[in-house]
């Protein structure tokens, strides 16, 4: 389903590529520096997760990503190609046409901005009716249908949100997002507010369908672990940049950075020796002035003079990258 | 022994129209004194009821809370003995006062001393809680500090009245990863100062982290309990399998959770039984708990 458009320098299989992007918030104290020089790709079928702590430019992104940055935010400079086209400066006209059919989101928290007066599929239908000519029965089948895909009954369509708990209101705002059989997915916090058992039921059901149906996902999520046991490859953001990527395994077996080595040794282990975990001394940087070096150096039990002076590239290693001067000097110590 | 005890404790709220909720279905354990026991379940699984029963923010239906052989609502100086740490850390200190005011009043009241006195104490606290040095802290508000401050700040009111039973309810499920470790690490500590922790959390890794024992409680009930490297190792009743097996563990593969919410549930019977893959006729008339081995008991018709 993902056929590229322009197709220029878009390798076999990727959807949707990030280059370069810069994004700034303009407030009256200052331009804040929320995204900065972030790239990425993804293939079709492929999962991929964004891990960081609050503030480090993970929903920013997928703003971006979407085309939904709306003012104080600007996108500075870079691109967001979707098969190759790129959605950075379209009108919103042009982008009304992308999102939602080629690329949809579910924003942070969507399953509690449901309209509480209409019914759950009628909310889908509308959605699809916005986009493509029908009848509105046939968009309330297809709801019918969309629902029994995510894991609910046909019945729900006709069920308020309040009468759903917070898994199934979640289940039907991911099969809105699904409803035009998008060719990226992009979940903020999908799972947050849910039940770990939920949370589990709800991404054994994204990565079935992602089997099936062939689409791209980025899921976004705090919880390094979750990431760790259920997507294939994992960005790692710090401060509003990419510190560190590689497949899920790969973070697992080998953390390349100091701070995906601290964000890892802060959430505790349900199995496995019981030992104190230290937390990650400090504060994230204040992205209004940002450290002129590594973003995370002043936090870091690493950094060297360099480390403060320059940010560090992004250095590539096969299929895992590092933005850090000393990750190998800090590995034996892992 | 000091300890705080629930004996069979219900809780049943009254709504509109004469509808009514059990929150808290005859619950029972005890919390002995320099012990740490996490309570673990779900959302509407009735932990904060339980929080809320044992600071007696709330008076059971049925049943009795007790303090060392008293029943709670007998107890003249409860807050002195037994302090609650609050979910949400933005709403839990009065935004008029400074953190000062609100962490010292209680003392001069409780101590019957001067506002000076009270004042080096709250500072104490302020230090024990790692806001250091604390006599800037004394003077903001909480609206000047970040969550993880805040949080530290109402535990700073808390222990400063040298309570022996602390109960957390959810104290890291609004900070991020890195903040809430620092409080997990902060109730260790205050733990090994001989104070007793009931630690309610959704998350059983955290649990593992800073109790011994866990209770598993589902829809008002308490379905398993037991030391909690056995529970999480050897988990007896369905519903704690399955916890344990969606709770993430980068060591272990992805096991994806079963669908189905709990809808309804059948009036006498085990309250899991409508999510339960292993339900037969028998869960119409739920056992009570069976203690399986030292100290792991579990409530399931598949352990008669």
């Amino acid at each position: 389903m993902a056929t590229p458009r322009a197709g220029e320098g878009l390798e076999r299989g990727e959807t949707l590529r990030v280059q370069g992007l810069d994004v700034d918030y303009v407030t009256e104290e200052g331009v804040v520096a929320a995204v900065r020089d972030m790239a990425f790709s993804l293939r079709a079928g492929e999962i991929v997760g964004i891990a960081g702590e609050s503030g480090c430019g993970k929903s920013t992104l997928a703003h971006a990503v979407c085309g939904l940055l709306r003012p104080p935010a600007r996108i500075r400079r870079g691109r967001v190609e979707l098969g190759g086209q790129d959605l950075v400066g379209l009108s919103e006209r042009a982008m009304r046409s992308i999102r939602w059919e080629r690329i949809a989101i579910v924003p942070q928290s969507a399953m509690n901005n449901l309209s509480p007066v209409l019914r759950v599929g009628d909310q889908i239908a509308d959605a699809m009716l916005a986009h493509r000519p029908g009848t509105r029965a046939e968009a309330r089948e297809k709801a019918r249908g969309l629902l029994q895909m995510v894991g609910m009954s046909r019945r729900h369509v006709a069920s308020y949100p309040h009468e759903l708990s917070g898994g199934m209101r979640q289940r039907a705002v991911i099969a809105m997002a699904l409803a035009l059989n998008p060719e990226v997915l992009v979940l903020d916090e999908p799972t947050t507010a849910l039940d770990v058992i939920v949370q589990a039921a709800i991404l054994g059901t994204i990565r079935d369908l992602r089997d099936q149906f062939g689409f791209a996902v980025l899921l976004i999520t705090h919880d390094l672990p979750l990431l760790l046991q259920t997507v294939d490859r994992i960005l790692v953001m710090y401060g509003g940049g990419l510190v560190e990527s590689g497949s899920a395994d790969g973070i697992w077996r080998r953390p390349r950075h100091p701070y995906t080595r601290a964000l890892l040794g802060a959430f505790p282990p349900l199995t496995g020796p019981r030992a104190r975990l230290e937390a990650i001394r400090g504060m994230p940087p204040n992205l209004l002035r940002p450290p002129a070096g590594c973003a995370f150096a002043p936090r870091c039990p690493l950094a060297g003079e360099a480390c403060r002076r320059q940010r560090p590239p992004l250095a590539v290693q096969g299929d895992a990258a590092a933005a850090c001067w000393r990750w190998e000097a800090g590995e034996g110590e892992g | 022994m000091l300890e705080l005890v629930f004996d069979q404790v219900t809780k049943t709220f009254r709504g509109p129209n004469g509808t009514t909720a059990t929150a808290v279905d005859g619950v029972s354990f005890h919390l002995a004194e320099g012990e740490s026991v996490a309570l673990v379940g779900e959302s509407g699984s009735g932990k904060s009821t339980v929080a809320r029963l044992a600071t007696r923010l709330e008076r059971p239906t049925a049943g009795t809370v007790s303090l060392e052989g008293m029943p709670l609502q007998a107890v003249a100086d409860l807050p002195y003995r037994v302090q609650m740490i609050f979910q949400d850390p933005f709403s839990s200190l009065n935004s008029v006062h400074t953190v000062g005011y609100s962490i010292q009043r209680p003392i001069a009241v409780k101590e019957r001393i001067s506002s000076p006195k009270a004042r080096l104490k709250a500072c104490q606290a302020l230090q024990r809680v790692g806001l250091t040095p604390p006599e800037p802290f004394m003077e903001k508000r909480v609206v000047q500090l970040s969550g993880g401050q805040r949080q530290r700040a109402n535990i700073a009111r808390a222990i400063a009245l040298s309570p022996r039973f602390m109960i957390a309810d959810e104290p890291t499920s609004m900070l991020d990863v890195s903040v809430g470790l620092g409080i997990l690490n902060l109730l260790v500590d205050l733990r090994a100062e001989e104070m007793a922790l009931l630690f309610i959390t959704h998350n059983l890794a955290a649990a593992r982290y800073v109790a011994d024992r866990v209770i598993v409680l589902y829809r008002g009930t308490i379905v398993e309990s037991g030391a909690i490297d056995d529970v999480i190792q050897r988990p007896l009743h369905p519903y704690t399998q399955d916890l344990v097996a969606a709770t993430p563990d980068p060591a272990l593969p992805f096991v994806g959770g079963r669908l189905g919410d709990p809808e309804t549930v059948e009036v006498g019977w085990c309250p899991f039984a409508p999510r339960c893959t292993r339900r037969t006729a028998r869960c119409e008339t739920p056992i009570l708990r069976r203690v399986v081995e030292s100290g792991h008991s579990v409530r399931c018709t598949l352990y008669e």
